[in-house]
């Protein structure tokens, strides 16, 4: 234990006598702001209830005349969605099939909106008496919801919005980066790695003294991204912040291990870039709806993009900053990361040995 | 070249009579190279012990078995009585070593790294500092002790970590090329520090390339070429054929032409 605790300590120190610290905590936040305020994209909120509808249906004719929500017409379901897609519309309401309504909803806002919109709608919908052949849930049908992320770059903020909770799981390759793969490179060319070899405990010790640290270090990085997205650009979470934080905290220690199990091979920098940047952080970026929301994807990469941790972490910040989440309703994106925890651990612990083991 | 094969005079106390260190049969190859080629060595409790080569011989190979940092492949292999293989953690709170190259971590103190050797052989609090401070003010570095090591030199570097590796006072200590790079009164300082190491419970194994220093401080010299012993036994009795001095001795027996071009 106090050889754990020496190692924190040294990793600790380390961290705070190098500029990469301060790299590592504040560029996500440097990119919400650059994103937020220096493009002029803040988040606002909601004004008014502006409602997408097809022109003719019978969802149209029910809500007509509502002083409940703006209602606006679009030709057909794709243009109401596309409506909601552009930030022209927070929801559209189409018929999807014989008595079946679906209430589209842009996901970027908060969970007091969507439900205010559910509500207003079902209670519409129930209330009347809808056309033949288009019964309301009132009448036994379904009012299903579809999330849609828009990507409209106009004032609505609905950039920021999206992307904004993204930099939280931001951060965690920027400290998984610095906090693992850096460190473990400078043990290694430094061979400093001899040192730790020889600390007469269990080698599982060392690492997790390494972990550790990496582990305050990456929530204190989440912390300060987190505290940007709502102090600076003005989203307030609308959930769990435990639940935030427990998703980063499964989520960094697997990614930890895992650029501790790539980066044992690299030589130098240049090739740390390349083992850990093109296999791992490079499909994260890109894939996992930090800059662009997994749904505007094709299906084939939406598959690939669920199958991404990072993804699932952002799931979880997107659902506690928009949607109110609570431990129940990730409950799937946490065992997901609980287990990415446990095989990213078990990696970085098998390739530290291995590295201590060979490093003469 | 030659073998000289010299006993160790017989020596009946209880403490001599247990090996700090003991090889057998050790082999280490390096794909096709073998490093070190199944020798057979002993190191008594208390001695001082100088193992001598070329470059190349395989002395850093057999400091680095005998320090857990490379596996037992070939042979057998235990430090102050604990088998490598099956108990290297046992044999690494026995051991310190001052390995060639001054791996410190530059961003932190020179007391910052002793510390955290302290921590790593379990002690903490007022402990690990008393004894983080002792092995400053041995090497004569506790004015600096909280600078940055990267504001050392590179001799003060060295004599930190000769202090880390003495931190928790090892029975077995092995240094590996200890003055290399050290002016002359840096090599002074730690070539007395190593003479008051003796202590019929503390045993010393070092590799230089200094002859003289290995005939100043130890009365046993080990000379491995090509991975196999070919000389052991006192300075003098290495002297015995009639040579001026041991770096005679060493060239005789490995030879005069280049090992390294």
């Amino acid at each position: 234990m106090a050889a754990a605790l020496g190692v924190a300590r040294n990793e600790l120190f380390l961290q705070l006598r190098t500029k990469m610290l301060f790299a590592a905590l504040f560029m996500p936040a440097i990119f919400v702001l650059a994103f937020g305020y220096l493009i002029g994209l803040q988040a606002r909120p909601m004004q008014h209830l502006h409602v997408a509808v097809e022109t003719g249906s019978a969802v149209c004719e029910a809500m007509a005349g509502t002083q409940a929500v703006d209602l606006t017409e679009y030709p057909g379901a794709d243009a109401a969605r596309a409506a909601v897609r552009s930030g022209d519309a927070v929801a559209a309401i189409v018929e999807t099939g014989p008595g079946k309504m679906t209430l589209v909803v842009d996901d970027s806002q908060s969970a007091a909106a969507r439900a205010a919109i559910g509500a207003i709608t079902s209670g519409l919908l129930s209330g009347r008496t809808l056309p033949e052949g288009a019964a309301g849930p009132a009448g036994g049908a379904k009012l299903e919801i579809e999330e849609l992320y828009g990507l409209g770059m106009d004032e609505s903020g609905y950039l920021t919005r999206v992307i904004s909770p993204g930099f939280v799981a931001m951060s965690l390759i920027y400290t998984a980066f610095v906090f693992a793969g850096f460190t473990l490179l400078n043990e290694k060319t430094r061979q400093t790695i001899y040192l730790l070899a020889l600390a007469p405990c269990g080698r599982g010790w060392v690492l997790a003294g390494k972990m550790l640290a990496s582990v305050v270090l990456m929530l204190l990085a989440a912390a300060v991204a987190a505290g940007v997205v709502v102090w600076g650009i003005g989203v307030a979470p609308a959930g769990s912040l435990a639940v935030l934080f427990l998703a980063v905290l499964l989520g960094g220690t697997g990614l930890l291990g895992f650029v501790y199990a790539l980066s044992s091979v690299a030589k130098d920098e240049t090739m740390l870039r390349v083992v850990v940047g093109v296999p791992l952080f490079l499909p994260m970026i890109f894939l996992s709806g930090i800059t662009y929301p997994v749904a505007v994807f094709p299906p084939v990469l939406q598959s690939v993009a669920r199958a991404l941790p990072l993804t699932w972490v952002n799931d979880v910040c997107r659902a506690v900053f928009f949607h109110g989440a609570g431990f129940g309703d990730v409950a799937w994106q946490l065992g997901m990361l609980g287990g990415f925890c446990l095989v990213g651990a078990a990696l970085g612990v098998a390739a530290i040995s291995r590295l201590m083991r060979y490093s003469a | 070249m030659g073998t000289v094969s010299v006993q160790e005079s017989p020596d009946t106390s209880p403490i001599r009579q247990r090996a700090a260190a003991r090889v057998r049969g050790l082999t280490v190859s390096y794909g096709q190279v073998k490093a070190l080629d199944g020798i057979d060595l002993e190191f008594g409790t208390g001695t001082k012990v100088a193992v001598l080569g070329p470059n190349g011989a395989g002395k850093t190979t057999l400091l680095r078995v005998l320090t857990t940092l490379l596996p037992v492949y070939g042979g057998e292999a235990e430090v102050a009585g604990h088998d490598l293989r099956r108990a290297p953690v046992l044999a690494r709170r026995m051991i310190g070593l001052m390995p060639q190259e001054n791996n410190l971590y530059e961003e932190l103190s020179g007391q910052e790294n002793l510390m955290l050797q302290a921590a790593l052989h379990g002690f903490t609090g007022t402990e690990a500092k008393a004894r983080s401070d002792a092995a400053l003010a041995r090497m004569g570095l506790e004015s600096v002790a909280r600078r940055p090591v990267s504001t050392y030199s590179g001799g003060m570097k060295r004599r930190l970590v000769y202090a880390r590796s003495m931190l928790h006072e090892p029975p077995v200590l092995f240094l590996d090329e200890p003055t290399t790079g050290l002016d002359a009164q840096a090599r002074h300082v730690l070539w007395g520090d190593v003479a008051s190491l003796a202590s019929p419970e503390r045993t010393v194994v070092l590799t230089t390339h200094y002859i003289e220093e290995a005939e100043r401080l130890c009365e046993r010299v080990v000379i491995i070429d090509r991975g196999k012993v070919v000389a052991d036994g006192s300075p003098a009795e290495l002297k015995r054929g009639g040579e001026r001095d041991l770096e005679e001795v060493f060239l005789n027996l490995t030879g005069r032409e280049l090992r390294d071009r």
